[in-house]
């Protein structure tokens, strides 16, 4: 390792003297100092540019023989353009004022429009600013990252009252969803109506669902990244809001001004409070989560950063025969990453990162219950580098290393007449480790200016259970630019997975246990290409897209017919694999600029899986299959105070399994009397679509308080606007007056107003 | 004021989350061509019968035998020596109130044979073979009872049987026990309602909910317990017996087995019934069993 990074230092010290020079640095918010992740940095002279990094950073080779004009943009932000003279290697940072705050109060030129989706050899990517999230309708006074990530292309909400998505086909398991790099399972709250992630302490999201770059795995469909503030370095800033279910509040500073900054932010929930007068001691329902970081700059070479994150609920419900559940969950992360610059050109990024996340549930339905624990413990070292040689390549390779420790249990029966139910003891649930190593190298080469290769392999190594599973998996995306505007783009990529979430088809609410690979559950693998045309309009003001994808699914697990789990099951033993394939079209259409802006999406999309054991063998739709998904978002700035924001969601329903016919076993004074199910095929009926408009105004201001300014915002919501009443899922019984079968419909929530009140000094 | 109305809105938000809606839908049935469903257990020493009913859409109005029956097929039963014709016939039952139709033949069935059965009905025929051989009465060693047991389907009382395994080949076992109820007695958890019935008893043939093979237990004396269909009282009396079947009822009512329990419990993936001895135009078996003598058994309590 040495050796090579005294090679590529050398290599870079050539390209010094060849008359290039590198410039390199950050890019930051002029007033917190936090960077600012995938701004645009571009070379004016050569129209050669790059984009910061996740830590702000960027590096681009120009000629000495030129006066270099610098464009960095980045959305929300006045665009800077700077002149550089130099000789040598230059380190430099550039500061950005966000184009709602410019010195001269008011907007010089607004930075909303950038090329990136045309120009970038990047596909199925998409950055979501922090801004647009501040600006999208309000669910109970929340603005929320999962929401938003769910009404974009490619991505299905999950069903309603429960956690995750699922993107491109795959399955709720095969999203990894990280916050600074530390893996947060099942991120939600309260039925899956926000997420635990508060979008005050929140710096950048980006999702990626196909063209992966190598240094990503683990994970099949897709890869959500979401990257903590690090706090404003220059000044105490305080910001919260309380809402009618929950409060949140944030504080940040300075604790070296300049050099170093904290940033913690926690939500709580007193919805209990309001009910406890109303409702019986056994429905309740509590959440919490507390975001905290801190950095510091050790030197111009080096800085050091820890995150931590913590999030519970608790929440328990007694109603109807077909729902009644307890359940308590919950993440806890932390995060230790240092940076190190070797010269201009190699930025390094070590972390050690540690989480532990815990699911126990307890849910009744039709007189049984079932108990389930699952716990997963992850100890993760990983190391990466970006050697930027020149503007044609940026070099990618790491090494990383995780201990999972893995804690399944479940059981199911009858409630007893008598007696207690069996319970979990978590203490004593056997654990099951497993280890995975992955290399990565990966570059993004361009070519010309108009075409581009990001390409690249990743080697994953899985131990565990006494099995070694090994896999290459090649990543490869290009980009041939038609024009200034105008893009195409295709990508193939290999995953692999050992870590599997398996889903329960016919209960109501989460009832997945993770199991790791073993020497029966082998490694899930996709294999994804995809093909997209991109254009740009009006100046960039409208980004266009079209990408049509095709996504192959191997060793997908689901649980044997008639399994009931006991307190002996193995639950490998009662595990079946197949296959699963999923293709479609995602079109989607943003408006960036002006004052009405927002996005259209709509996805065609078919699922199908493959069982040898189910379904007599033959394909069948996934129960996630959706054929159409439609979102339309949009913000209107009605005058400088007052927004309005609306969403609206449309899809068709999700399958499920119903018995096609009857048949009668007339054994006569026996248990067995009765109906008997004939299932023609699995997964062969939907329910209604579902469809939803949410909409928000808000009132922002500036106010003075005990002498001092701040800023406050009301906003009054209202989710489900006209109640509709959506699936929540079905059920079979047998009506008691007319002893015909009939088919019961569940749906969870109606229309929901909600007012908020936010603040910030 | 100000503050009620706020807090009215605060409440009703909050209260809305753990509301779930629930009301009867009309779903579009699936396509479904329908099939036939034909039941048959030969015993030596009686006379066979065969069930042969249609299976309906699940959301069919049709519940009773009468509708379900097929009337008008030829039901032939033959061991290659000699051939049975059976007959649509029925016997009224006094729990539903209802005659129950099926094809009963007039020879009784023999041991160590092999007999055929052909069903043609319209243009279609079912045929499929059961044998009387290789099947080994089992012997009842002793009976007892439980207060408690726990299996797949809960917690409840149960009647133990101990019986002798044959050595030396598969075997299949299921529970009977033969035995008087009246109105005043529970079936599962609900009393019989027979508007039929009057004050009177009726016999019945209580088939136990499971089947079980001497896989891992052959020669061995085996133990099965087994919930009651029908409550009692200390002192009830009834006859059981352990059949050996074959295993295309053992493999039958498997599966009926799994599919309740899916049907209960909705953390249990949903039970297809595979195809079996008819393939895929008919659901049923074509079985035989013989039973052992049999043991009384006085419930004490």
């Amino acid at each position: 390792m040495k050796n090579i990074l005294l090679l590529i230092i050398l290599v870079s010290g050539l390209d010094a003297t060849a008359q290039k020079i590198t410039i390199s640095g950050y890019v930051k918010d002029a007033s917190s100092k936090e960077v600012l992740i995938g701004a645009t940095v571009v070379n004016a002279n050569t129209k050669t540019g790059t984009s910061t990094n996740q830590y702000g950073y960027f590096s681009l080779t120009v000629n000495t023989a030129d006066t270099t004009e610098l464009i960095v943009s980045y959305q929300g932000y006045v665009l800077q353009a700077k002149k550089i003279v130099a000789k040598e290697n230059i380190q430099l940072d550039v500061l950005m004022e966000s184009s709602t705050t410019s010195l001269l109060g008011e907007v010089v030129v607004r930075a909303d429009r950038n090329d990136r989706n045309v120009q970038k050899a990047q596909m199925g990517v998409i950055d979501v600013p922090i801004k647009a999230i501040k600006n999208f309708p309000v669910l109970m006074g929340e603005r929320d990252v999962m929401k938003i990530i769910q009404l974009l292309p490619g991505v299905q909400a999950g069903q309603e009252g429960t956690a995750g998505f699922y993107v491109r086909g795959g399955n709720l398991d095969q999203n990894l969803v990280q916050l600074d790099e530390a893996t947060v399972y099942n991120p939600n709250h309260l039925f899956g109506l926000f997420s635990t992630f508060n979008v005050n302490s929140i710096n950048h999201v980006q999702l990626i669902k196909g063209g992966f770059p190598a240094e990503y795995g683990g994970r099949l469909s897709s890869i959500l990244n979401i990257t903590m503030k690090e706090g404003n370095k220059n000044k105490y800033q305080t910001e919260g809001g309380i809402g009618l279910l929950s409060t949140n509040l944030t504080f940040q500073g300075p604790i070296q001004k300049s050099k170093s900054s904290f940033i913690v932010s926690a939500r709580k929930s007193y919805i209990n409070l309001l009910l406890k007068p109303a409702t019986s001691k056994s429905t309740n329902y509590s959440f919490y989560d507390l975001n905290a970081k801190m950095n510091y700059e050790l030197g111009r070479k080096d800085h050091l950063y820890f995150s931590f994150f913590k999030g519970n609920d608790n929440a328990g419900y007694t109603g109807a025969s077909s729902l009644n559940y307890k359940t308590d969950f919950g993440n806890t992360t932390g995060t230790l990453r240092w940076n190190h610059l070797f010269g201009s050109k190699i930025f390094s990024n070590t972390s050690l990162i540690y989480n532990d996340y815990h699911l126990g549930l307890g849910t009744t339905q039709n007189n049984y219950y079932e108990v389930l624990y699952t716990g997963i413990k992850d100890l993760n070292a990983k190391t990466d580098f970006t050697f930027t040689p020149n503007n044609k390549h940026k070099i990618k390779a790491g090494l990383s290393y995780i201990n999972h420790t893995l804690y399944p249990a479940s059981v199911s029966s009858k409630v007893p007449s008598r007696g207690n139910q069996i319970t979990v003891n978590k203490d004593s649930v056997a654990k099951r480790r497993s280890n995975e190593f992955a290399f990565y190298l990966n570059d993004e080469y361009d070519i010309s200016k108009m075409l581009s290769l990001n390409y690249g392999v990743r080697v994953p190594v899985f131990t565990g259970d006494g099995t070694t599973y090994s896999g290459i998996e090649p990543r490869v995306t290009t980009k041939i630019s038609l024009n200034a505007t105008t893009s195409v783009k295709a990508s193939w990529t290999l995953m692999n997975q050992f870590l599997h979430s398996v889903p329960n088809s016919t209960a109501s609410l989460p009832t997945d246990i993770w199991l790791s690979s073993s020497n029966i559950i082998k490694p899930q693998k996709s294999s994804q290409i995809a093909l997209g045309l991109f254009k740009n309009f009006a100046d960039n003001g409208i980004e266009a897209s079209a990408e049509a994808y095709y996504k192959t699914m191997d060793n997908q697990v689901l649980f044997k017919e008639g399994s009931q789990i006991v307190v002996s099951t193995n639950l490998d033993s009662i595990l079946t694999f197949g296959k699963g394939k999923s293709y479609g079209i995602e079109l989607f259409v943003k408006k960036n600029v002006g004052t009405l802006t927002g996005w259209i999406s709509y996805t065609l999309s078919k699922i199908t899986q493959q069982f040898p054991e189910l379904n007599r063998g033959t394909e069948f739709p996934a129960s996630f299959d959706r054929r159409h998904n439609f979102s339309l978002v949009g913000t209107y700035e009605l005058s400088k105070r007052w927004t309005f924001s609306a969403d609206f969601v449309f899809y068709t329903g999700r399958a499920f399994t119903l018995p096609a016919g009857r048949i009668t076993v007339p054994v006569n004074g026996s248990l067995y009397d009765g109906t008997y199910y004939d299932f023609t095929s699995r997964n062969n009926a939907r329910l209604r679509s579902y469809h939803r408009l949410d909409v928000s105004f808000s009132n922002k201001r500036t106010v003075k308080f005990w002498g001092k300014k701040y800023e406050r915002e009301w906003v009054f919501g209202a989710y489900n606007l006209y109640s509709r009443l959506n699936p929540y899922f079905v059920y079979l019984t047998t009506n008691p007056d007319t002893k015909q079968p009939e088919a019961k419909q569940v749906s969870l929530l109606p229309f929901i107003p909600s007012v908020s009140f936010n603040f910030k000094f | 004021m100000n503050k009620s109305i706020y807090s009215i809105i605060i409440f009703v938000t909050a209260s809305t989350l753990f509301i779930s809606c629930e009301k009867t839908i009309t779903i579009t049935a699936p396509p479904y061509s329908g099939k036939v469903s034909i039941q048959s257990m030969l015993e030596p020493d009686s006379v066979p019968i065969v069930y042969f009913n249609r299976t309906v859409p699940y959301f069919d109005k049709k519940v009773s035998f009468a509708d379900l029956v097929i009337r008008n097929a030829s039901v032939i039963i033959s061991n290659g020596t000699s051939i049975d014709v059976l007959l649509l016939d029925s016997v009224y039952d006094r729990i539903y109130c209802q005659y129950n139709y099926y094809y009963k033949g007039y020879a009784p069935v023999q041991l160590n044979k092999t007999y055929t059965l052909t069903i043609t009905n319209g243009t279609d025929t079912y045929t499929a073979t059961a044998s009387t051989s290789n099947l080994s009465k089992a012997r009842i060693d002793s009976t007892s009872f439980t207060p408690v047991f726990k299996d797949l389907y809960g917690e409840h009382e149960g009647v133990i049987i101990y019986f002798k395994d044959v050595l030396a080949q598969t075997d299949y076992y299921r529970y009977e026990m033969v035995r008087y109820v009246d109105t005043t007695t529970k079936r599962a958890s609900e009393k019989i309602v027979s508007p039929c019935l009057g004050r009177d008893s009726v016999k019945v043939d209580e088939i136990g909910r499971s089947v079980y093979s001497d896989v891992g237990q052959n020669g061995l004396q085996l133990k099965i317990i087994i919930e009651p269909a029908y409550s009692h009282k200390p002192g009830t009396k009834g006859m059981v017996y352990i059949q050996t079947i074959d295993k295309n009822a053992f493999d039958f009512f498997d599966q009926l087995d799994k599919q309740k329990l899916a049907q209960f419990n909705p953390f249990v993936e949903p039970v297809f019934l595979r195809d079996g001895q008819f393939g895929s135009k008919a659901v049923g078996y074509f079985s035989a069993m013989v039973k052992s003598d049999p043991a009384t058994y006085v419930y004490p309590e």
